[in-house]
């Protein structure tokens, strides 16, 4: 039996996660979500404009298709920020799931890794069940998983780049080194190939946003993503075959016609 | 918007200068559409303090709602 995939003691169905922003319209981001077969999405808090229209209905499509919410702290660059946007969160949509991103740079939106440490601390001792995205950085992920992250979302690339994951390598040690921590990844993922690449390595998710929302049918690349995810899987339980660096015919050679052996 | 006066209260709501005729939290909320929460000078307030908070001039009120996100 395939050991499921949880988030804090919830059972999740899908391995794969998605965000709700970017799509060209709010039924395409209904059915993506729907055709992806993802049981939980991520979305955020901003100013209310009493002026502006479609805030209540991103939240009337949201709540319709029943997913679980995972609120992100994004655009955060402080701690306090992060905290206080999270405690809103939390009362605003009901659970104690929070993405925490803190942002370091501006350029690749690289999560501040001291930051996220000091922010993670104080909403673990607040009851919160942090998700926090975070680099591949070995070091970094162990801490926070030492100090009660079960779940920790490392990016493949920059977030938004599409580039795929730019260090296999890094990938590959955390899921060695931390096989007990429930691994998504999260950012950067470009192509289905991607993620399943990841879950090939595996890591228990994937969470993208931007190469569902921004390809040219993002119902179809929903599809084409849950897909791959489940595949990937697959091919992690499955076990693959050593590599080596020569060739080793597939059909027997015993019996091959036209060769004659030479006598003795 | 109102004439500063001795009984209002100058203070930023989401970002932009306000002149509220009340200082009480909860007199200004009805403007907003639910669902909301609410953060007072960069701290959480949770909806069962809305009652009790008065507004001082100078404080920084964040009325937020869900967006989309990722």
């Amino acid at each position: 039996m395939q050991p499921e995939f949880k988030i804090y003691g919830q059972t999740l169905n899908s391995r794969l996660i998605l965000g709700s922003a970017l799509y060209p319209n709010p039924a395409l981001m209904q059915q993506a979500l729907q055709q992806s077969g993802c049981e939980a999405v991520t979305l955020s808090l901003r100013r209310q404009a009493p002026e502006q229209q479609g805030g209540e209905q991103f939240w009337q499509l949201i709540r319709d298709l029943k997913l679980r919410l995972l609120p992100n702290t994004a655009g955060c660059h402080s701690v306090q920020q992060a905290v206080t946007l999270a405690q809103m969160s939390r009362e605003l949509f009901q659970t104690n799931w929070i993405k925490l991103e803190l942002i370091g740079d501006d350029y690749n939106l690289q999560p501040d890794p001291i930051l996220l440490l000091q922010a993670a601390e104080q909403l673990l001792a607040d009851g919160f069940e942090v998700l926090p995205y975070c680099t591949d950085d070995l070091v970094l992920c162990k801490r926070l998983y030492e100090l009660g992250c079960k779940v920790l979302m490392p990016w493949a690339a920059p977030i938004g780049s599409g580039l795929g994951v730019l260090n296999p390598y890094a990938l590959r040690t955390l899921r060695e080194r931390l096989p007990d921590a429930t691994l998504i990844v999260d950012a950067g993922l470009g192509l289905p190939s991607h993620a399943c690449q990841v879950m090939e390595m595996g890591f228990d998710g994937v969470l993208l946003n931007s190469a569902v929302a921004l390809a040219k049918d993002p119902v179809l690349m929903a599809q084409a993503f849950s897909q791959a995810v489940a595949a990937g899987r697959s091919a992690f339980l499955a076990g693959a075959m050593p590599k080596q660096d020569f060739a080793s015919p597939s059909t027997p050679v015993l019996g091959m016609p036209f060769w004659l052996q030479e006598a003795q | 918007m109102a004439e500063v006066t001795d009984t209002t209260v100058n203070i930023w709501l989401n970002g932009k200068t306000e002149i509220l005729n009340s200082s009480q939290l909860s007199d200004l909320l009805p403007r907003f559409k639910a669902p909301f929460a609410v953060a007072l000078n960069g701290r959480f307030i949770a909806a069962a303090q809305y009652p009790e908070i008065a507004l001082k001039a100078g404080d920084q009120l964040d009325i937020v709602s869900p967006i989309a996100g990722g």
